[in-house]
């Protein structure tokens, strides 16, 4: 999926897309008003994340709080939702924030970074999940490699290196670093390989 | 402490406290357009605050349920061809989400708390192509249950009868020993 090319924005294409846009919007409304609330959240990551440094076409479905000074960098088709509540990604001045391509992100997810979080490409975020590198002992940089599935509510704290392709169960709380291809659970979270894990346990 | 005082509805606000029928009636009316989308709504039935009611599946609300969105919105997500059902005399707290893919059923006088997660689907699988939702599996939350705030009843889970489950427990389908079924 990230090798497809990114097209150009040319008046072309904007017209042909408006165009099809228009046809489906008659032909099949409800598939017209989906590709149209995804135009929306074209310009809605135009103007929420004007702040952050974005690749291209970033969708914001809903509400999304960028605050701090530090940078952000968003790669090419990441995907924020939007829910009840809104994402905020908080960056103290001199911290960066990255996330890379395709990954998705859901509602109300909160990620404060004082130094350094990288989280890889084709992430799954889930609802309510708190990221942070800094707690009231230390500080120490987060780093979420690609394919990682964060599920509900998960808490990722301060150091933590979680390997690519692995698991974050729902309500989890992750301290200590976590390898790839493993399922972590519980408060705090242990793991296993995902090949020894109960069929669907994450959620 | 006994299930009757855990399950005893908490005082719930009243529309335009010592108003007269008018109050009532417009309490009654809003209301009824904040659950609007819901298939079926029994008597008594308060909602205050955000109720966010959305999906095309079929949402149905029994006699006396409190659904308090006042502090935080509620989510109430059914899929296409879902059945959500919420038992009489049960009580949602506000930040609650549920999401039915399938089949949720609440029964009667159940808590839900604070933030609670109630989920019928892992939506994405533990190795392979993590963009297709497994199948479904139903969630039944028997009588009287108390789920406490951050809650997060996972795809699958059958919840016994008189069930307590304290804040941030997490519930499978294999269920933890954490739970407690008190002395009714």
């Amino acid at each position: 999926m990230e090798n497809l090319p990114v097209p150009r924005l040319t008046g072309r294409l904007v017209f042909r897309e408006l165009a099809g846009l228009l046809g489906l919007l008659v032909s099949d409304p409800r598939r017209g008003l989906r590709r149209l609330s995804r135009f929306v959240g074209l310009a809605r990551a135009r103007v929420l994340l004007r702040k952050c440094r974005c690749g291209a076409l970033v969708v914001a479905l809903g509400d999304v709080q960028v605050e701090g000074r530090g940078e952000v960098h968003i790669g090419d088709r990441v995907q924020l939702a939007g829910g009840m509540f809104a994402t905020k990604l908080t960056t103290l001045e001199g911290a960066t924030l990255s996330i890379e391509a395709n990954t998705l992100l859901s509602y109300g997810v909160t990620i404060r970074t004082a130094r350094r979080i990288r989280i890889g490409k084709r992430c799954q975020i889930a609802s309510m999940v708190v990221i942070r590198d800094q707690n009231e002992h230390t500080i120490a940089p987060v780093n979420i490699g690609d394919d990682v599935w964060l599920a509900y509510g998960a808490i990722i704290e301060p150091g933590v290196t979680i390997g690519a392709h692995s698991v974050i169960g729902a309500g989890a709380v992750v301290r200590s670093d976590v390898p790839p291809f493993s399922l972590a659970q519980g408060n705090p979270a242990t793991w296993t390989t995902i090949d020894r894990a109960p069929v669907s346990s994450a959620g | 402490m006994r299930v009757e005082q855990l399950t005893r509805p908490a005082a719930t606000v009243e529309h335009g406290a010592g108003g007269g029928p008018v109050v009532l009636a417009a309490g009654s009316v809003i209301t009824a357009i904040r659950l609007r989308r819901c298939a079926a709504v029994g008597r008594r039935v308060r909602a205050f605050g955000r109720i966010w009611i959305h999906g095309d599946g079929r949402v149905l609300i029994g006699d006396d349920v409190t659904l308090d969105g006042s502090h935080a919105p509620i989510e109430l997500f059914a899929w296409a061809d879902a059945d959500l059902v919420i038992g009489s005399g049960t009580r949602i707290e506000g930040g609650a989400s549920i999401e039915c893919t399938r089949s949720i059923r609440i029964g009667a006088r159940v808590r839900v708390g604070t933030f609670a997660r109630i989920m019928d689907n892992h939506f994405h699988a533990l190795l392979g192509n993590r963009h297709v939702s497994p199948e479904p599996q139903p969630v039944v939350i028997g009588d009287d249950v108390v789920l406490g705030p951050r809650t997060i009843v996972m795809a699958g889970a059958t919840i016994p009868a008189g069930t307590v489950h304290g804040a941030a427990s997490i519930v499978r389908r294999d269920r933890r020993r954490t739970a407690r079924v008190p002395d009714a």
